[in-house]
């Protein structure tokens, strides 16, 4: 692709040759003739000027910046433009058109146009497939499910009976969506009853869930992905869980029961979310933290085990710091008072006499 | 189904009208006339009144009392989570996969396959592995050579079974639990390679124990890995080689246990607690949520924390890690008046008395 085609495609404004043949995306330093590459993080502005890229996408011109050694394309958000570019060059290894041969279809199940159905996979009665969906070797879609138009379902994923997958959702490897709730009752005996889980999961639009999550139904209610939510991989959503809108959770996270989260929140990997508890909307929270109570005011930053406002947490982690320190300080302390007590006595004795 | 008898097939002593029909089981909120709802949480007292519902099952301890009972019917009982529980088993029905075996399965011929059992498409079972009568294989399942599957087990989509590993009756696994796989077993060498330690010992699994989604149970190189009957393990739980987990023990979501450690009977381990290798969790015992358990736990104890103590002592803590950083300027105040205290002292006097 011209360079001044994808200049144009990428809404960029376009600095140098526009003639330039552009074949692949790559990184500042492993690009080199025919890549277009970026920068986005000011970390890397420096590494800029070694680049043997042909262009690089930039943002605003800033006067910090080196002299590109190459064209360039000039973009408010460029992040954003190299994942664009990204998809436009981007090779996928899908299954072809059409549904293979190897594939268990129910009779009943309805299939998209230009859907793509790999190997070994299993579709169930009543379930139907949007168009233009990609389905990897040995997905399994439970009865009555249905999945939304252009969907990507990599392999392994188990999207469990009458679960409702929105459009443009995207599934990675073994991924598992409906799985029953964790839900017992304790008998008198000390054995558990299993609580039936046969409840709605509902994954909206453009949500994104990362390999092997496991995304639980509840008994009653519903358990709800929000539009344009992605889940990193290896994360934990239980029953009644509700994520809201466009949040963005890191690998191994999870979240308890019946817990809401609302609206343009990033949890860092490994948060763990207690149930019953509601997160406020573009509310962060710092990889590792344990969250054990609402959060009612929007737009804070919290961090810790438990978590705390991220400022409280760091001067409690600056005072642990000096704990050893402080211990042997107010074991100074008290020797030197007791020695100001010694020295007190006897002089009181002194002027009795 | 008439209040009144649902009433008596619960157990149930009832509280206003025998005749309402009851169709349906909901949550408190939700609840429409004709649904069955329950409060077990004092959480949801506060929806009672305001319900919808025909009937409410409610808890007859004094403690579980509410301001505002409902302006429906009440069930009343011991137990109101085992009640709720029991109704939905008797309003909600799964659909059970058709009996045979799918044509599109692997099963070698001298396997021994239960009356009865389902197997989907995709589904291998290895030479000599025994399926139990009534046992449901949901498709792409492996079952490894030599592993045996007891009576009325019901094996999800994608799931592992590796060869030689016994599983009782009664089991459930969720989608993608991989049970039997290598224990992480390395010896460093000299050159600083790591040499595997093959892992080809026993795993059990033991009648009436459910695991949740994505969980993985290793096989160690000699002994056993044991999960003993009636325990309940959730989602991507991890549970390394040798380890022993008691009777009716719970396992929340991420929870981890290190290679030999013994789990005793019903012991309860909140999501994403961890505990090391080679220690005793005594019966009874509980661990809090992202606690990490580096030393054996007595019997009955409750344990929080990283590293894990004593939960009282925990909150305690917890309290006071607020308080650190203030508690340092305080200690350099009681330095500076000490200093004071000591100058006014020894200023009017040589210093070397």
């Amino acid at each position: 692709m011209r360079l001044s085609e994808l200049a144009e495609r990428l809404g960029c404004r376009l600095e140098g040759d526009g003639d330039i043949d552009i074949v692949r995306v790559a990184g500042l330093e492993q690009a080199g003739p025919g890549d277009v590459t970026f920068v986005s993080n000011p970390k890397y502005r420096s590494r800029l000027s070694a680049t043997r890229a042909s262009a690089a996408i930039l943002g605003p011109l800033s006067g910090e910046d080196p002299p590109a050694p190459c064209a360039v394309l000039r973009s408010d958000e460029p992040y954003v433009a190299f994942a664009h570019a990204v998809r436009m060059f981007a090779r996928g290894a899908a299954p072809g058109r059409g549904i293979d041969r190897l594939s268990a279809i129910a009779p009943d199940a309805i299939i998209g146009s230009d859907a793509s159905i790999g190997p070994f996979v299993t579709i169930g009665a009543g379930a139907s497939i949007g168009a233009r969906a990609t389905i990897y070797p040995s997905v399994v879609i439970g009865a009555g499910a249905r999945i939304g138009d252009d969907c990507v379902l990599h392999a392994g994923v188990s999207i469990r009976e009458a679960v409702i997958i929105g459009h443009r959702v995207t599934v990675l490897d073994g991924a598992v969506i409906g799985s029953d709730g964790f839900g017992f009752a304790k008998q008198s005996d000390g054995t558990h009853v299993k609580i039936p889980q046969h409840a709605d999961v509902v994954i909206e639009d453009d949500v994104e869930i990362g390999a092997n999550c496991a995304i639980d139904r509840a008994t009653i209610g519903e358990t709800r992905i929000g539009k344009g939510v992605k889940l990193d991989n290896l994360i934990q959503i239980a029953h009644n869980v509700v994520i809201s809108e466009n949040t963005v959770i890191a690998a191994q996270s999870g979240v308890s029961g019946s817990t809401k989260v609302g609206k343009n929140c990033s949890l860092g990997g490994q948060v763990g979310l207690t149930g019953h508890i509601q997160i406020a909307d573009h509310t962060k929270i710092g990889a590792q933290s344990g969250v054990g109570k609402s959060i009612t005011e929007s737009g804070k930053t919290y961090f810790g085990y438990p978590a705390r406002e991220v400022r409280e947490t760091l001067r409690i982690e600056a005072a642990l710091v000096q704990l050893p320190a402080l211990v042997g300080q107010v074991r100074e302390l008290t020797n030197r008072v007791q020695e100001l007590e010694k020295s007190l006595r006897p002089r009181k004795t002194r002027r009795k006499k | 189904m008439k209040l009144r008898e649902l009433a008596d097939r619960l157990g149930c002593r009832l509280e206003g009208s025998g005749d309402v029909e009851i169709l349906r089981v909901a949550g408190i909120r939700d609840a429409q006339p004709g649904d069955l709802a329950f409060v077990a949480n004092a959480k949801y007292a506060a929806e009672l009144p305001g319900t919808q519902a025909s009937a409410v099952i409610l808890g007859s301890a004094p403690a579980d009392q509410p301001d505002a009972l409902p302006h429906c019917a009440v069930l009343r009982t011991d137990d109101p989570y085992s009640a709720f529980a029991r109704a939905l088993k008797l309003f909600v029905h799964a659909t059970p996969p058709a009996k045979g075996i799918d044509r599109l399965s692997a099963v070698a011929p001298d396997t021994a396959i239960g009356d009865d059992v389902s197997i989907g498409p995709f589904v291998t079972i290895g030479a000599g592995a025994s399926i139990g009568a009534r046992t449901i294989i949901y498709p792409n399942v492996v079952v490894g050579p030599g592993a045996s599957i007891g009576d009325d087990c019901i094996i999800h989509a994608h799931v592992s079974i590796r060869e030689r590993v016994v599983v009782g009756h009664r089991v459930i696994l969720h989608d993608g639990v991989v049970v039997g796989s290598d224990g992480f077993g390395f010896v460093r060498q000299r050159d600083g390679t790591h040499l595997k330690i093959p892992q080809h010992a026993a795993v059990v699994i033991e009648d009436d124990v459910e695991i949740g989604a994505n969980a993985a149970i290793d096989r160690p190189p000699v002994g056993e890995t044991r999960v003993k009957a009636g325990t309940k393990i959730d989602n991507l739980v991890h549970i390394a080689h040798g380890v022993s987990i008691g009777r009716r023990v719970l396992l929340t979501a991420q929870s981890g246990i290190a290679g030999s450690t013994v789990i005793e009977d019903d012991v309860m381990m909140a999501g994403q607690s961890g505990v090391t290798d080679h220690v005793r969790i005594g019966a009874g015992a509980r661990v809090g949520a992202k606690s990490a358990v580096l030393a054996s736990v007595a019997a009955g104890d409750f344990v929080t924390g990283h590293p894990a103590i004593d939960h009282r002592e925990w909150r305690k803590a917890s309290v006071v890690f607020r308080r650190l950083p203030s508690l340092k300027k305080r200690v350099d105040e009681h330095d500076k008046r000490i200093a004071e205290l000591e100058g006014k002292l020894a200023g009017p006097r040589s210093p070397n008395r």
